[in-house]
């Protein structure tokens, strides 16, 4: 019975963990409401670097990490792994194309870069989010 | 290590952080340094690689900031040292533009720009973007990094969204190549030709580049093509001494080498028509890549000596070659877990679509096996840290395409077989 109830908790962990799921988040101030998957995956490949209204958007991003976050939300909206999307960006940087995104190794201090910068757009898991940061839904 | 400032280097880039560029006054600094070894058995390969060589360093500075929101301004120096080719004192701008984004359709670049060649060919220094040390030679060869590198000049580019297709990204750029003395492009050519060459001078140079961002997520396809126009080597004729030591018809010029020895020389190439198919696949921690690559060329060889045009041997003051290369390779790399990533390509080169096994080269009495280069190849990449990367690599080659005859004499005694082996180390920021 108590193997039972540890693999039934474990599983609630698990499944939790797996569950997290992420979701793009911006500065209150950003007039956006939504994005499609194309102006996403536009955006986080540097290849969008202003909002619609011109304004240069201030990506914030998290480090490398599996199982994370991070994983996911590249994974699901940019089709990479956290190093092929290191790499790509690595790429950018080096030939000029792109300016550097803000970059964090805990995704609390992602939250308040996205909460305190103007103009700003990040990803994060919705269970972390406070009411100051304005969540971007996909069309 | 025997580099003497590898210690240095490490103090420095211990400071800095992935993706995290010193940021001064909203102008963001990265650089990297890299130092290699490499060593080859049976034949050497860019330098003195039978003994084994530490020339292969590389390293990197640049700078950049967004003036506003459209207008954003940059430049890299560069310098590297591989073998025989480049030199680490005499360091060129990689790049240095201005880019205008005005739209996501339409946007500019002005200044000297990164060429647009296959999936990599904008990003042929950048080790930390990829486990390999050295991509595959039969597309992007180390000796033509200057062939392939920079253009003084401007880009149109954008990217066409559709909405169930995917999109499609552009890229248009002319200019000029910058060439330098010390690079392998003119080394390879001499090594080749009559001459010793050592100015490239005028030409203009289109490229253009087609990616298909296929609505299966990971999976791109690219075309690119390039044609450069007006490529003129400029040297002086080799004396009979560096003649002898080449293989037919070099070394069989006879009486004619002695008159035309000094003579300045051009190798002017009229056109060089490059195009590319190249598709890349990312799928999960995985990354698939392959490509398919033909360049054609024809070059002329101009003796500026009035004693060439005496001569009846049929070798006279201009001889012409053309051929069609013909470039492949297969790619697959697998991230293990953060640390360590694993990759292997095959890669081939022929010298002449039209003659694979060299048949042309024998009949001639060269190498057959010159007429080819089939490369096996096996690496791991390991990021101890963010900003520090150490790398392994081993090849299996068939065929000496890519050798020298000047680093490797007797010619007739080069290997069919051979082998060589790198390590790298990688600091960036």
């Amino acid at each position: 019975m108590k193997l039972f109830l540890y693999l039934a908790l474990l599983s609630l962990i698990t499944h939790g963990a797996v569950c997290a799921k992420p979701v793009l988040i911006a500065n209150a101030a950003v007039s956006i409401n939504s994005l499609s998957s194309q102006q996403v995956d536009a955006i986080f490949k540097g290849k969008t670097p202003s909002w619609p209204g011109g304004q240069h958007i201030e990506l914030g991003l998290l480090r490398e990490g599996y199982g994370s976050t991070n994983e996911k939300f590249l994974n699901d909206h940019i089709g990479m792994s956290p190093d092929q999307f290191a790499n790509y960006w690595n790429r950018l940087i080096f030939t000029g194309r792109a300016s550097t995104p803000k970059t964090f190794n805990q995704e609390a201090d992602l939250i308040n870069f996205i909460a305190s910068t103007p103009n700003s757009l990040g990803y994060a898991d919705d269970k972390k989010l406070p009411p100051s940061v304005k969540v971007i839904t996909l069309q | 290590m025997k580099n003497p400032i590898t210690p240095l280097v490490l103090i420095i880039f211990s400071c800095a952080n992935f993706l995290h560029a010193w940021e001064y006054n909203h102008i963001d600094i990265h650089g990297f340094f890299d130092q290699g070894y490499l060593a080859s058995s049976g034949n050497n390969y860019f330098g003195d690689t039978t003994n084994g060589t530490w020339q292969m360093t590389q390293a990197a500075l640049n700078a950049s900031a967004n003036i506003g929101n459209n207008l954003r301004l940059g430049g890299q120096l560069y310098t590297f040292r591989l073998g025989d080719i480049g030199g680490l004192t005499t360091p060129q701008i990689d790049w240095l533009y201005a880019d205008y984004h005005w739209k996501d359709t339409l946007s500019f670049r002005l200044g000297k720009v990164k060429q647009p060649k296959g999936l990599y060919g904008d990003a042929l220094d950048l080790e930390m973007t990829r486990p390999y040390i050295f991509l595959p030679q039969s597309l992007y060869a180390a000796s033509w990094r200057d062939f392939s590198g920079g253009i003084l000049g401007g880009s149109l580019y954008g990217t066409l969204n559709t909405h169930s297709h995917g999109s499609f990204d552009y890229n248009f750029t002319a200019g000029s190549l910058d060439i330098r003395h010390n690079s392998g492009l003119l080394q390879e050519i001499s090594d080749d030709s009559y001459a010793n060459l050592n100015t490239a001078t005028e030409n203009y140079a289109l490229f253009g580049q087609l990616t298909w961002n296929t609505p299966t997520k990971g999976l791109r396809l690219v075309a690119s093509s390039a044609y450069v126009h007006n490529l003129t080597l400029k040297g002086f004729f080799k004396s009979q001494a560096e003649l002898d030591l080449m293989p037919p018809p070099h070394n069989s010029l006879g009486a004619a080498a002695a008159l035309l020895e000094g003579a300045p020389t051009s190798i002017i190439i009229p056109h060089v028509i490059v195009g590319a198919l190249s598709a890349e696949y990312l799928w999960h921690d995985w990354t698939f890549a392959a490509e398919y690559s033909r360049k054609a060329s024809q070059y002329h060889l101009m003796v500026e000596d009035p004693d060439a045009a005496s001569l009846s041997s049929g070798f006279v003051g201009q001889t012409t070659t053309k051929n069609t290369t013909n470039d492949f390779y297969l790619s697959a790399s697998y991230r293990v877990n953060p640390h360590l990533e694993l990759g292997s390509y095959y890669s081939i080169k022929f010298n002449d679509i039209h003659d694979p096994s060299g048949s042309g080269y024998a009949a001639e009495g060269k190498n057959r096996f010159n007429a080819y280069q089939k490369d096996f190849a096996l690496c791991a990449r390991y990021d101890i840290t963010p900003w520090w990367i150490v790398k392994i690599e081993g090849h299996l080659v068939d065929g000496t395409f890519s050798t020298w005859t000047f680093q490797n004499q007797p010619w007739q005694d080069e290997k069919r077989n051979w082998a060589y082996g790198a390590l790298q180390n990688v600091f960036y920021f």
